[in-house]
């Protein structure tokens, strides 16, 4: 009777301690999961950044499960729209009155960076690997001087779509990824044809084409520090050779043609054979063309270092460096940029920043009103450059856009207007390092 | 001797500044402080913060000896003042004696039709002349070809495109023409019967009764059709961005571009003080012609 005793007080020992250690065990977890659910942070933040439609929705939509995981947390949001960002912003930052967390794009050029938080010791305290970012959606946002000034949230970046209809009636095989500027360049004089109102375009004017002019052959608009101007490299003049010739065999539109029709009109009602896609815009062309033709997109053409031409627009978010709740800003910039939740939604309105999201989530979608898969999309993004033309680079991207003009009214050969403005630009880039300093 | 003020006549004067005060508020705030700061602004090389250092008159010779775009800027918007000014004052006197028939049925509406376009001028009436001009498709070519006439590229060419921003603006010179139809209005009836019985013709009636006593209108309507003029804005950088090659490039646009797009608040601050002075200079030059050429009835 003792042994059943003793065996019975051993056994309800045992269960007893096993049931505390559960017990202790549930607490912890319920301590981590607090913490991880940010019970601990408290407080106010305010955030600010632009967009519309529904990918302004996805904004508020991510702030809604920040809230989820750290309810003792207030957010105050306020949305602008994109084109009054800046003065704003400007205005806001200048009065001390800015937000905590602050939508920033790395085309921004460290625009604003001394109002920034650098985020380097944020990122190394949580041990963020930066292998978890999307390929290419991370670039930009550490600056020439090390410091992080923001983390990233959405990506866009182009494919070419193409007209099969026009390509089948030219006899022209649909374009692969592995094609070159020079293919490219094949192949835009000869899916072109007519004349005056009813040509039909190689490719649109797009305004990204500017943008893209200058990488064709591997070139640069400038150094890496964008203290040299680098337009009159042989890569950049040879870039732009180009582009002067497939406007005066009138593959591409002149300024005059680009401007009788709007360029999505010109590919949607068939008037052009090729159309620079972005993602942002995506959904929308596939609307407009519908069934009126079918259409296939493909990666931009190789440059000769074999890297796809490539302009990717980011946003990302920013700490104000005077917030006054920088563990929460902190909190609300990283669970935007890397929550898993928070991605998938982004990835309804770009390529999200987490590969986790980007790679499951948003590839498996096709661009809207089509049966198009979107994968494209991120292959293009890691060749992608960001947006070389914006924030504190304006005044030498005016500069750039007006060689560029010159070249689509015939007033200028490259090679002149890339002579009259490379000059200019190196102003333009001395006068931008002189102001920073 | 100091005067003693009754209570009703201290009473009257504090209303006075309570209810001019929301005024003089927002003056002070929104008017006065703006332009005492760019005055300051200019001697500094202050960036989109309005942050900045001291740098004496280096704006000024930066605008006069190094900023090739802000001399072009400026002939541009020059040669847009020369002729949209003297057009639209010419314009409104004929359409203004049109309109000032009393004889004819729905007059009142062709004087409402008029004044419609001054109304709804904008971005949205901008970018429908977009279209106007549209070179392949647009209504002006549309109707030049029925007449075997090519259209020229309104826009994309640089010897069109600022006479098609001025062929647009004259659209909308309803308020010059309103001012003038009043002004006409205001001409005694008994001047023309004198005339008449002295024999003068419908031009002679014109030219010796009409046009002086217009000239009150016509001063008013120049300084302010100059004083608009140098600040257009909105219609070159919605239709052409102040482009093809700058043909259509005013100085507004370079003030806002070094203001906004550029961040140079300072710069900015001078250009703007500059087209302030060249507008005052015109105003002050014009208004001392006055004496010489404007006939008061009185």
């Amino acid at each position: 009777m003792k042994k059943i005793l003793g065996f019975l007080l051993v056994v309800s020992l045992f269960f007893l301690m096993t049931a505390c250690s559960s017990d202790s065990h549930e607490v912890n977890e319920q301590d981590n999961e607090k913490q991880s659910n940010g019970e601990e942070i408290s407080g106010e933040i305010t955030v600010m950044g632009w967009g519309g439609g529904e990918e302004l929705q996805a904004r508020k939509d991510a702030t809604k499960i920040f809230q989820k995981m750290y309810p003792d947390v207030k957010v105050d949001e306020i949305w602008l729209p994109a084109d009054s960002i800046d003065e704003k912003l400007d205005a806001a930052l200048a009065a001390g009155d800015a937000a905590d967390v602050i939508m920033l794009s790395p085309d921004w050029k460290a625009l604003r960076a001394k109002w920034f938080e650098d985020l380097t010791p944020y990122f190394e305290k949580n041990n963020i690997d930066e292998s978890l970012f999307t390929p290419g959606a991370d670039d930009g946002y550490v600056l020439q001087d090390g410091k992080r000034e923001g983390m990233p949230t959405t990506q866009s970046c182009f494919l070419i779509a193409y007209n099969k209809e026009i390509f089948d009636e030219a006899g022209v095989p649909y374009p692969t990824n592995d094609w070159t500027w020079d293919d490219f360049a094949e192949i835009a004089k000869l899916v072109s044809s007519g004349s005056g109102a009813d040509r039909t375009y190689a490719i649109v004017s797009h305004w990204i084409l500017n943008s893209f002019a200058p990488y064709l052959y591997g070139g640069t608009p400038y150094n890496e520090d964008w203290t040299t101007q680098t337009i009159d490299s042989p890569e950049t003049i040879k870039a732009l050779k180009l582009i002067e010739e497939l406007i005066k065999a009138e593959a591409i539109p002149d300024d005059a043609a680009s401007k009788s029709i709007p360029m999505d009109a010109m590919f949607v009602t068939g008037r052009a054979a090729m159309y620079p896609l972005g993602l942002f815009e995506a959904g929308e062309i596939a609307k407009k063309v519908g069934d009126s033709f079918e259409w296939g997109v493909v990666l931009p053409p190789k440059d000769p270092n074999g890297k796809h031409t490539n302009i990717k627009f980011q946003t990302g978010w920013a700490m104000n460096k005077d917030s006054k709740n920088k563990e929460a800003a902190w909190a609300y910039i990283e669970t935007v940029s890397l929550n898993k939740e928070v991605n998938d939604i982004y990835a309804k309105v770009g390529i999200p920043a987490l590969k986790e999201s980007a790679e499951t989530t948003f590839a498996e979608m096709t661009i809207p009103n089509t049966d198009i898969k979107q994968t494209e999309y991120l292959n293009g993004l890691e060749d992608a450059v960001t947006f070389p033309w914006g924030g504190s680079i304006q005044k030498a991207a005016d500069i750039f856009f007006q060689l560029m003009d010159e070249i689509k009214t015939h007033k200028s050969t490259a090679k002149d207007a890339v002579e009259k403005y490379a000059p200019k630009m190196q102003d333009a880039l001395d006068d931008i390092h002189e102001r920073s300093h | 001797m100091i005067k003693k003020y009754s209570t009703k006549e201290k009473s009257e004067a504090r209303l006075f500044y309570i209810y001019i005060s929301p005024w003089i508020l927002g003056f002070i705030i929104f008017t006065l402080y703006p332009i005492v700061y760019s005055m300051i602004l200019v001697f500094t090389n202050a960036d989109n913060t309005g942050i900045g250092t001291f740098i004496g008159l280096d704006n000024f010779i930066k605008a006069f000896t190094e900023d090739a775009l802000f001399v072009k800027s400026l002939l541009n918007t020059i040669f847009y003042v020369a002729i949209q000014v003297p057009l639209s004052i010419i314009l409104s006197i004929l359409i203004a004696i049109a309109l000032n028939k009393k004889n004819i049925k729905g007059i009142q509406l062709f004087r409402a039709a008029v004044y419609v376009p001054f109304v709804t001028a904008g971005v949205a009436v901008t970018l429908l002349w977009g279209w106007i001009f549209n070179s392949q498709f647009g209504l002006i070519n549309y109707a030049l070809s029925l007449f075997g006439i090519e259209g020229p590229n309104w826009l994309s060419d640089e010897k069109w495109a600022m006479p098609a921003i001025i062929i647009m603006m004259l659209w909308s010179i309803g308020n010059s023409i309103i001012i003038t139809l009043a002004g006409l209005q205001d001409i005694p009836k008994q001047l023309y019967e004198s005339t008449e019985i002295d024999g003068a013709n419908g031009i002679q009636k014109i030219i010796y009764i009409t046009i002086p006593l217009l000239t009150p209108t016509i001063f008013f309507n120049l300084v302010m059709g100059i004083i608009n003029g140098f600040q257009i804005f909105t219609q070159p950088y919605v239709l052409t961005e102040g482009g093809p090659n700058h043909a259509t490039y005013t100085i507004m646009m370079h003030i806002y571009n070094h203001a906004f797009k550029y961040g140079e608040m300072g710069y900015a601050s001078t250009l703007a003080w500059i087209l302030f002075s060249i507008i005052m200079i015109l105003t002050l030059i014009i208004n001392q012609t006055s004496k010489r050429w404007v006939h008061y009835d009185n």
